[in-house]
């Protein structure tokens, strides 16, 4: 990463090429659409490039400081995209995909679907990892999260609470 | 406040901030917590951004398409840091002639090479220089921006706890009023109650007015009939109190010690009349009775005589009831007894004569 700040370009590709398939997985999960994502991607990057001589060691690792960065992004997209098209891309972990939306008809395939359910989510009851892919993936507040769900607020919290706590256990096993 | 208020209550936010997912009062508590600087707080989130990122991470990887890997590279500008030795600077002599080579033909063509060179490398670092510049205006354009958008919302904030004070006192004030309209509302009518209420006084006053009036009306023609009985009892009072007087004097003259009577006779029709004169010499006063003598027209009379010294004096007028009988007749005023020849009765007109002119009916 301090190569990059300096400009070295090769580092940065080199950089790019270790790190993106993880960060482009994230957008993906939360854009629903890969060529969106793709976009996205690039922007991510071209932010990375410009600010890493922001980044600092000591917080998170890089790889961590980047998707933190992708994250942001992309619901800045959603967020924009939703008050132009006022609709809703539900990406459903559960069962049968949801109703593909009309713009970005790409939507996820069966293969990476089934994928994700293997993901340390998965490891999840379902209460708690919807709370938290509504959190993470979605950026909605607990708030938020309690109206989509028709749920009490105190009841989404210690769901999350727990869900995390399990996800601890899960990731460091 | 210090860190030592962390609290379970605190830690249990920690997860949730590290999903960013906090928001209103919880956001507020926890940030206010962790400006305190609890190291407890740090060193928890650290690790809960650690899961956060393994998380993302966790996610089946997807390889970006080689399109969009060579514009990224492609597009990438200059990087900023003046500092970062630029790869084109290089010193004259790496573009070496070899010494002594080439002739002065070599030198100008070194020289104005090197010139160029460092026309080139001058320029570049001053495009980098102003592409810093530029970065760093747009950084702190940002951050001003950032600045900017606190204040705003700042300001929003306290308009809206303006506006919420502003609707309090407004809800306020249309309870107060709307307690006044109920009061105002009662009052109205109470007085309307009062009204029909006198209302309804007045026309039972009216009612009693009228029959009080009429009331006195009556008692007024009562009192009216009253006085005329009264009037009539007092005249009837007076004559009988004359009636008893004359009686009483009848009464006299006919008790009087040596009293003469005498009978007077029918003398023609009707038979059976008769009459009794009773004289008291002494006071020269007579009275006079008549019966079974019959009622006359209203024109006629019976008139009473005294014949003295041979000449007729009149003594009274009178008249009979039904039965025949006639009232008392007193006469005062009688000539001296032995001067009286005889006692008559005759029918005169009406009122009486000085002398003698209809038939004769009672002599003695």
């Amino acid at each position: 990463m301090g190569r990059t700040a300096a400009g070295d370009r090769e580092a940065f590709a080199r950089m790019f090429d270790r790190h993106s398939p993880a960060v482009l997985g994230l957008l993906v999960r939360i854009l629903g659409s890969r060529s969106e994502a793709e976009e996205v991607l690039q922007e991510v990057f071209l932010q990375v490039w410009r600010q890493a001589g922001r980044y600092e060691p000591g917080r998170s690792s890089p790889r961590g400081w980047m998707l933190v960065l992708a994250r942001s992004r992309a619901l800045d997209t959603v967020r924009s995209r939703e008050a132009r098209h006022r609709r809703e891309v539900e990406v459903s972990t559960d069962g049968p995909p949801a109703a593909s939306s009309p713009v970005g008809t790409e939507g996820l395939e069966e293969r990476e679907r089934q994928e994700m359910v293997s993901s340390a989510l998965g490891l999840l009851p379902p209460d708690q990892r919807r709370c938290i892919e509504l959190a993470f993936f979605e950026g909605l507040t607990q708030s938020q999260i309690a109206s989509r769900l028709d749920a009490p607020l105190g009841t989404v919290k210690s769901r999350i609470h727990l869900g995390m706590s399990k996800l601890r256990q899960a990731l460091s096993s | 406040m210090d860190a030592s208020n962390h609290s379970p209550e605190i830690a249990e936010l920690l997860p949730l901030h590290a999903l960013e997912a906090l928001d209103g009062e919880d956001l507020r508590l926890l940030e206010a917590h962790l400006a305190t600087g609890c190291t407890e707080c740090q060193a928890q989130l650290a690790l809960l951004q650690g899961d956060v990122e393994a998380l993302a991470a966790s996610l089946p990887p997807v390889t970006p398409s080689e399109t969009t890997r060579a514009r990224l590279l492609r597009d990438l500008p200059s990087a900023e840091a003046p500092s970062r030795p630029s790869p084109a600077i290089a010193g004259p002599g790496r573009l070496g002639s070899e010494p002594g080579r080439r002739g002065w033909l070599g030198n100008v063509a070194t020289l104005a090479a090197a010139a160029i060179l460092v026309l080139v490398c001058g320029w570049g670092w001053l495009a980098a220089r102003r592409e810093a510049d530029t970065l760093r205006a747009g950084r702190g354009d940002l951050s001003r921006r950032v600045t900017a958008l606190g204040g705003d919302l700042a300001a929003t904030r306290a308009k809206s706890e303006e506006l919420a004070r502003a609707a309090t006192a407004a809800q306020a004030q249309r309870e107060l009023l709307a307690r006044e309209l109920a009061a105002a509302q009662g009052r109205e009518e109470s007085l309307a109650r009062n009204l029909s209420s006198e209302q309804a006084d007045k026309a039972r006053l009216t009612r009693e007015y009228a029959a009080a009036r009429a009331e006195r009306e009556r008692l007024a023609r009562d009192f009216a009939a009253a006085e005329a009985q009264n009037a009539r009892l007092a005249r009837d009072l007076q004559s009988a109190q004359a009636q008893s007087e004359r009686l009483a004097t009848a009464m006299a003259i006919i008790s009087a010690p040596g009293m003469r009577p005498i009978a007077l006779a029918a003398l023609k029709a009707p038979p059976g009349a008769q009459g009794y004169t009773f004289v008291d010499p002494t006071a020269r006063k007579a009275v006079f009775v008549a019966a079974n003598l019959p009622q006359l027209a209203p024109d006629k009379t019976y008139e009473l005589w005294f014949i003295a010294d041979g000449k007729p004096v009149p003594a009274g007028t009178f008249a009979v009831d039904a039965s025949g009988r006639s009232g008392t007749v007193t006469v005062n005023g009688v000539a001296p007894f032995n001067h009286i020849q005889a006692w008559a009765v005759t029918v005169e007109p009406q009122g009486g004569v000085p002398q003698p002119t209809g038939p004769m009916v009672l002599k003695g």
